[in-house]
């Protein structure tokens, strides 16, 4: 994207209005970004409409299951173009080995996304390394490696339940919400898959995420079918399916922890164009004029409150967040219905009103409600995620330096809000542990380790090369600067990176010892249409993916209403 | 492939490695043998460049990445070669010449004009003078010895036998303005690249395995913030 275009994207104007993107400062902060919800731009959104606008065809060519539900498992999902599938490897896992952590070596099911239908060698060479994950290699013929682990608990109910002919309890259901979660959803080459490089040439996939949301969807079938399969093998006489209300209640889980969260401070080009999406969706709503009451959106309001209601959580402060949450919305519908709707208003007064009067929370739920009630105005800009990192990688080193310290000082004003020489804004680092190979906080005045941290402090990294910078002829170029200070070679890339990518940096201190890692993770989470926020510490925590969207075999027939369902969808 | 605890890579014949494991383990070899993260960067970027264009030899790799390791101010050396005139006896990293080489932009050749390097791996430079190439739509040439690289806007050609053009050894290389006359190449782009010697790309692993941080008592007490039981 030039300059050009980002000075064009900064204010947005339909119907003769502008409105103005909000400031990064404003939203790249840790506690607004953890306050996102998902919006009908979230990924897996993207994907089911795809899917549905393109009439995709799904099948399970393959279920060789035992009666206890160990076996293999093929789906495929043909599109116009081109055929991907799910091979499901499910076999049994003693309590004792099961856990969501990276050190896991064995789950209840490991899977993996195929380019095309697999042959008999292909499903023989995959059964040997799939369910082995990182340990085992596959090719580039497969797109995606992902294991999950059951909620046994559940498994086992709605076995119990559906095998003597009942449905399983609502109550039960609605706390968890889920019969497996993922722990991995692995793509872009790892463990020797294809490339996304290679990935996003393939019909459908181009979109972020696309093959990892696809992986996900048919899981959630798997999932489903493989309950039901299980408790008609134990009493076939008896048994049940699950209801149609009851079986949508179902998503698929998912386990997130910190090996997440240095994604979006080592994607800052992708970071922008994710937030560039939703503040532009954003814009282009709050433009627009309202002059009658949005019957679909107190709908959702409404729908919206009742789903928050029902998440539980053993999280305190979560807990509390959702009550506030509830209040809020309800303040919402009551503004919404009290408000004098005229012809020379937009919504961007109804989100003012917001502003002053509900948390970040509901500020953000809001325009979550606000982009999905206006699908026409703002589905087109989904076409704005696509990002090649390499356009950005190249630095300019003509630029000179007293242009570096005034970039600088302008796009990172924020960085000079933090006391570094005070320990709590450097009380942590981030690290990769040599026992778990993934991402860990560390704890800068008590552990050792320090001198090998990841470059992820942007804040401290930003103020030291400040120091450098003023420290240099201001005539001289940066080329020069780089070559006697290599160790800013990585700062220097994302400043001139920020230059036309506003939104490309979190505008807070990672290092902090206030910094909360599932801030992070929440708002990825969001971006994937994660919802049912449940945190299990400040560093992880688990969500739900998929509640309440139609089944493949619903697809044709399902509306694009079904993440903040009223009770005609359930 | 494994990575078990202490480090050691276990490797399976034919093992095929995706751009982005070659990218992303010699970004961390590169910080492993004390590069700045910012030419760590650039190193893992380069070698992605090579192994899609065929011509990644992870030995190279290892040659100038061991160099880095025993000779710790290398980085330094190098950057004060690339803006003397008498560099040529000099040796400089391919990483360090290669990045100040795209920065310099369309400045390049009036900053380089008549000057000669010594250059350890000179197929390394290759893909900054494509990047360089590529953006700023020059007409270029790489020479050494008995092999020259052309650039042309995106597109590379070689002139000179394959052996000239992996050479590992300390070579002097200069840069003109020259236009291609041997054929584009390569014609199509790799996706990966199929590992042929795994002792090299364990070298690559244990040079990376030095940026991770050892577990303590200390660091399995605050840990992940994981629960201890995940049966539910």
């Amino acid at each position: 994207m030039s300059k050009d275009q980002a000075l064009n994207l900064s204010r947005v104007s339909l119907n003769g209005s502008t409105v103005s993107l909000r400031p990064p400062e404003k939203i790249m902060t840790l506690e607004r970004l953890g306050g996102i919800f998902p919006h009908r731009l979230s990924f897996l959104r993207l994907l089911m409409r795809r899917l549905k606008r393109e009439n995709w065809q799904f099948s399970r060519p393959v279920w060789r299951m035992n009666a206890d539900g160990y076996g293999i498992a093929v789906y495929t999902a043909e599109g116009p173009e081109q055929t991907y599938s799910l091979i499901a490897f499910s076999n049994a896992l003693d309590p004792e080995n099961r856990t969501d952590r990276v050190i896991a070596t064995a789950w209840d099911a490991s899977f993996t996304l195929y380019n095309g239908i697999p042959s008999e060698d292909d499903i023989t060479r995959l059964e040997i390394n799939v369910p082995r994950q990182e340990a085992g290699r596959i090719s580039e013929r497969e797109l995606v490696l992902s294991r999950a682990n059951k909620s046994v608990r559940m498994f086992d109910h709605v076995v119990d339940r559906l095998s003597v002919g009942l449905q399983p309890d609502e109550d039960l259901v609605r706390r968890v919400g889920y019969l497996f979660r993922t722990t991995a959803v692995y793509g872009s080459g790892k463990m020797g898959a294809a490339d996304y490089q290679k990935t996003r040439t393939y019909h459908g996939l181009k979109g972020p995420f696309q093959a990892e949301m696809l992986v996900v969807y048919l899981i959630r079938e798997f999932s489903l079918d493989l309950v039901e399969f299980v408790a008609a093998m134990r009493m076939p006489s008896k048994a049940v399916v699950l209801s149609h209300a009851m079986r949508r209640q179902f998503g698929v889980g998912n386990s997130t922890g910190l090996g997440m969260a240095p994604y979006l401070i080592n994607h800052p080009s992708i970071l922008n164009q994710w937030v560039l999406v939703r503040e532009t969706a954003l814009a282009r709503v709050l433009s627009l004029p309202i002059d009658h009451q949005n019957y679909q959106l107190l709908a959702f309001v409404s729908s919206f409150r009742q789903m928050v209601s029902q998440w539980q959580t053993d999280d305190v402060e979560q807990t509390s967040r959702n009550r506030v949450l509830c209040d809020d919305l309800e303040k919402l519908s009551v503004f919404l219905n009290t408000w004098e709707f005229t012809s020379m208003i937009q919504w961007n007064e109804a989100y003012e009103w917001s502003e002053c009067h509900l948390s970040i929370d509901g500020q953000e739920a809001f325009i979550s409600l606000l982009i999905e009630i206006n699908g026409p105005t703002v589905d087109n800009l989904e076409t704005l995620y696509e990002v090649n990192e390499l356009d950005s990688f190249m630095i300019n080193g003509l630029w000179r330096i007293g242009d570096m310290v005034a970039a600088l000082e302008s796009n990172y004003a924020w960085a000079f809000n933090f006391n570094f020489d005070k320990p709590d804004e450097m009380a942590r680092f981030w690290y990769v542990s040599e026992e778990k190979l993934e991402p860990r906080l560390g704890e800068r005045w008590q552990e050792e380790g320090s001198e090998r941290e990841l470059p992820l402090g942007i804040a401290h990294s930003i103020r030291e090369l400040h120091t450098a910078l003023s420290d240099f002829n201001t005539d001289d170029t940066l080329a020069r600067f780089l070559l006697f200070h290599p160790e800013h070679r990585h700062s220097c890339r994302r400043l001139q990176l920020h230059q036309t990518r506003p939104y490309s940096e979190i505008c807070d201190n990672i290092l902090s010892a206030r910094m909360r890692p599932i801030d992070l993770l929440r708002f990825k989470l969001a971006f994937f249409g994660a919802l049912r926020f449940d945190p299990r510490s400040d560093r992880w925590l688990r969500v739900s993916l998929y509640q309440n969207a139609p089944f493949a075999r619903e697809l044709r027939e399902s509306d694009d209403t079904w993440m903040f369902p009223t009770t005609a969808h359930i | 492939m494994d990575v078990s605890n202490n480090g050691t890579y276990l490797i399976n014949l034919m093992v095929r490695l995706s751009l982005n494991e070659i990218d992303s383990s010699v970004k961390k070899a590169a910080r492993g043998v004390g590069m700045t993260w910012g030419l760590a960067e650039e190193a893992g970027n380069s070698a992605r460049w090579l192994a899609q264009h065929g011509i990644l030899e992870i030995s190279t790799l290892v040659s100038v990445l061991s160099m880095h390791d025993n000779k710790r101010d290398w980085v330094g050396i190098s950057a004060n070669a690339c803006l003397t005139n008498t560099s040529n006896a000099c040796l400089i990293s391919p990483f360090v010449l290669g990045s100040f080489i795209t920065d310099l932009g369309r400045d390049l050749i009036a900053v380089f004009s008549q000057r000669e390097f010594r250059v350890l791996a000179p197929i390394l430079i290759v893909p900054f003078l494509s990047r360089l190439a590529q953006t700023y739509e020059l007409t270029l040439a790489l020479d050494w010895q008995f092999c020259r690289v052309f650039f042309v806007g995106g597109s590379v050609s070689v002139d000179g036998d394959k052996r000239d053009l992996l050479i590992s050894e300390p070579i002097v290389i200069s840069i003109t303005v020259a236009k291609a006359t041997a054929s584009s190449w390569p014609t199509k782009l790799r996706s990966g690249m199929i590992l042929t010697n795994e002792n090299d790309w364990i070298k690559i692993g244990e040079f990376g395995y030095r940026t991770y941080v050892p577990a303590s008592s200390k660091s399995r007490q605050f840990g992940a913030g994981a629960g201890t039981d995940d049966n539910d």
